[in-house]
């Protein structure tokens, strides 16, 4: 069980680094070439990424090697703990990604304030373990209140330009 | 003179001691706040220093980093959880001490023994700082990029059991910085320039992305309650007469926190560690460690913050941040105009001493907030994270967008907050993808100048002796990071 949670982790991370490393070599080698020096604009990423695929050869040479001799690695108890955890809280977890990336591509729609407000309440009512009138008290006084303060200490106060 | 007497009152006008005062809270709060870090507590005071002058803003994030790396100590002691990665071994004999009943003197050795460290490590900088700044105004491109090549490999070399994981981390962080403009021809590279990241990515949102955002993520979901109890403010200060037993464990433990400061991404939390075993090692009672006695928390907190003036000695002299909390300040550095290096102590000598001072100023203030002020942090400790990381969200949206009123640097927040989340999960440290990141762009720039110079022969970095040695320097790393690996790989044959 502890061996496949690692080598789980190492296919994902190793997938993950393949398809960058191949999708960044091919844009570095139609990087055009330059006037201004010998080495030219593409050749420190196309070396970068021939480093990365040798890198990424010898983690598999090494996490597979490791694996099969049954190495250290086993002392990852704490992991699997953390790993059930994390499924526990999973849904929370993908919620509050999806209200941050909505929340962002709002703000340029519907300005800083309204935009934070409308998320601080979405995800504190998802977050929050309170139940019934106090919970509506609570998320609704905190995003308002929390809001208008940030609106006001950095855009009045400070003078410093909110999204 | 003049100019040591000009940062002097700059740094005593009252309006830059009230944002030091203000700081030094702040950044004690988030620090005491499990979960949060200094470099956290740094990432949200950034935004409130974009409007100030530089003599203001730098004084300002040098006491919340102060702040911040000693707030760690208040939830060490009290709940037994380091508020900060960097109070790990304070939770060992401080709880204890709590325990039988020595809550406040526990915390009187803290917030003292975190006083010493910064200011023995306030020294270090002040002695060593000018003297390698004067050493680095003579470094040519060839090396400056063998400096950058040194730093990456020590940060690879101690990238823990797995430091190939380090290796691809740093690799990462340099392919990163590749993308957008060309720093010499300005040729697009790997993306389109209409496209959003075209501009390449800026480090502030990147740094806020990579610390704060996993930060968030990984504790928005978890629920916290904890109870404290009341400290009487004057029996922390009983403890000033047993100070001078611990001297040798005061000076051995900053000299340890100064060193792991020195190396790029090492950081607090391995120099807490190694002083808290120096101290047990050389201890007349051993086994006393860990049952709630002074030292072990005098050798934690000297250390830790011994390691602030230490970091900032290779920031301020050769433009490399050797952590989370120094890259923040590398960030403030550009968002204010300046590169950080050599050349500011030429250009702009009178910053530099507003920092040195700011630094000796701030662990004044620490110790003045931190003890006075202790019931009201310990009260904050009951902030729950639901509602507290996601206020810290808004604040790294803001954060990142107002460096430079530019919307697509929120979408490099989610980038780098997305890959800070992976690589934490995946096992991947951060430090080194945040080291080529920002070195990136300075490495590439000096290997294509040094090859200029020399008409494209590579020997320019073996004949110059400075450049030669840092290559020396840099293989030895390497090696014995392969090692390593080689010994974990055949040990069980």
């Amino acid at each position: 069980m502890k061996k496949d949670l690692i080598l789980k982790k190492d296919l994902i991370s190793w997938v993950i680094l393949i398809a960058f490393g191949a999708y960044y070599f091919i844009k570095a080698i139609i990087i055009p070439d330059s006037d201004y020096d010998l080495l030219g604009p593409g050749f420190f990423p196309v070396v970068l990424s021939i480093i990365l695929a040798g890198l990424i050869l010898a983690d598999v040479f090494i996490t597979l090697k490791l694996n099969k001799n049954k190495t250290s690695f086993d002392n990852k108890e704490s992991d699997e703990i953390k790993e059930e955890n994390y499924k526990k809280n999973l849904r929370s977890l993908v919620l509050s990604v999806i209200l941050m990336i909505v929340y962002v591509s709002f703000i340029p729609i519907i300005s800083f304030l309204p935009a934070t407000i409308i998320y601080l309440l979405i995800q504190l009512w998802a977050l929050s373990p309170k139940k019934g009138k106090r919970k509506t008290i609570l998320v609704v006084g905190i995003s308002v209140s929390a809001s208008i303060a940030i609106f006001y200490i950095f855009e009045i106060m400070l003078k410093i330009p909110l999204p | 003179m003049d100019v040591f007497l000009t940062a002097l009152s700059t740094i005593f006008q009252f309006k830059t001691l009230i944002w030091m005062f203000g700081g030094v809270a702040f950044g004690i709060l988030l620090g005491a706040l499990p979960g949060l870090t200094a470099t956290t507590a740094l990432i949200l005071g950034l935004p409130l220093t974009y409007s100030m002058a530089s003599e203001l803003a730098f004084p300002f994030l040098i006491s919340i980093y102060v702040g911040g790396i000693s707030g760690g100590l208040i939830s060490a002691i009290l709940l037994k959880i380091p508020g900060t990665p960097s109070s790990i071994t304070t939770t060992f004999d401080g709880h204890p001490m709590l325990q039988n009943g020595e809550g406040a003197r526990a915390l009187g050795f803290a917030f003292i023994s975190s006083f010493m460290g910064t200011v023995l490590s306030w020294l270090c900088l002040v002695i060593v700082a000018p003297k390698l700044a004067n050493i680095a105004l003579s470094f040519g491109p060839q090396e400056y990029f063998m400096v950058i090549v040194v730093a990456l490999s020590a940060v690879i070399s101690l990238s823990g059991k797995k430091p190939i994981k380090g290796f691809i981390a740093a690799i990462i962080g340099l392919m990163l910085s590749c993308v957008g403009r060309d720093p010499v021809a300005a040729t697009m590279r790997i993306v389109d320039a209409t496209s959003i990241f075209g501009g390449g990515f800026a480090i502030v949102p990147a740094l806020v992305g990579l610390f704060g955002i996993s930060e968030i993520l990984n504790n928005m979901i978890t629920n916290n309650y904890f109870s404290t109890q009341k400290i009487k403010v004057h029996d922390m200060f009983s403890i000033i007469r047993e100070l001078p037993k611990h001297t040798v464990n005061i000076l051995r433990s900053a000299l340890i926190g100064i060193f792991i400061g020195l190396i790029p991404a090492v950081g607090g939390n391995v120099g807490n560690l190694l002083a808290y075993d120096q101290a047990k090692r050389n201890s007349k009672y051993p086994e006393k460690f860990g049952t709630g006695i002074p030292d072990g928390i005098i050798a934690s907190e000297t250390s830790n913050n011994a390691v602030i003036g230490g970091a900032m000695v290779p920031l301020l002299t050769l433009g490399i941040p050797g952590d989370g909390c120094t890259a923040i300040i590398f960030g403030a550095f550009l968002i204010h105009g300046l590169q950080p290096g050599p050349l500011v102590f030429i250009n702009n000598p009178t910053l530099m001493y507003v920092i040195y001072l700011a630094l000796l100023i701030s662990s004044f203030l620490m110790l003045i907030v931190g003890m006075g002020g202790i019931n009201v942090f310990i009260r904050s400790l009951n902030t729950p994270n639901y509602i507290l990381f996601p206020v810290v969200f808004i604040l790294c949206v803001i954060g990142s967008f107002s460096a430079n009123n530019n919307m697509n640097d929120v979408w490099t927040l989610l980038l780098f907050g997305a890959i800070g989340y992976a690589s934490n999960k995946l096992e991947f440290p951060l430090a080194p993808l945040i080291l080529g990141l920002i070195l990136g762009p300075i490495a590439e720039l000096n290997l294509r100048r040094a090859l200029m110079i020399s008409d494209g022969s590579f020997m320019t970095f073996v004949t110059r002796p400075i450049s030669f040695v840092l290559l020396v320097i840099a293989i030895v790393a390497i090696v014995l990071s392969i090692r390593t690996v080689i010994k974990e790989v055949y040990k069980f044959k």
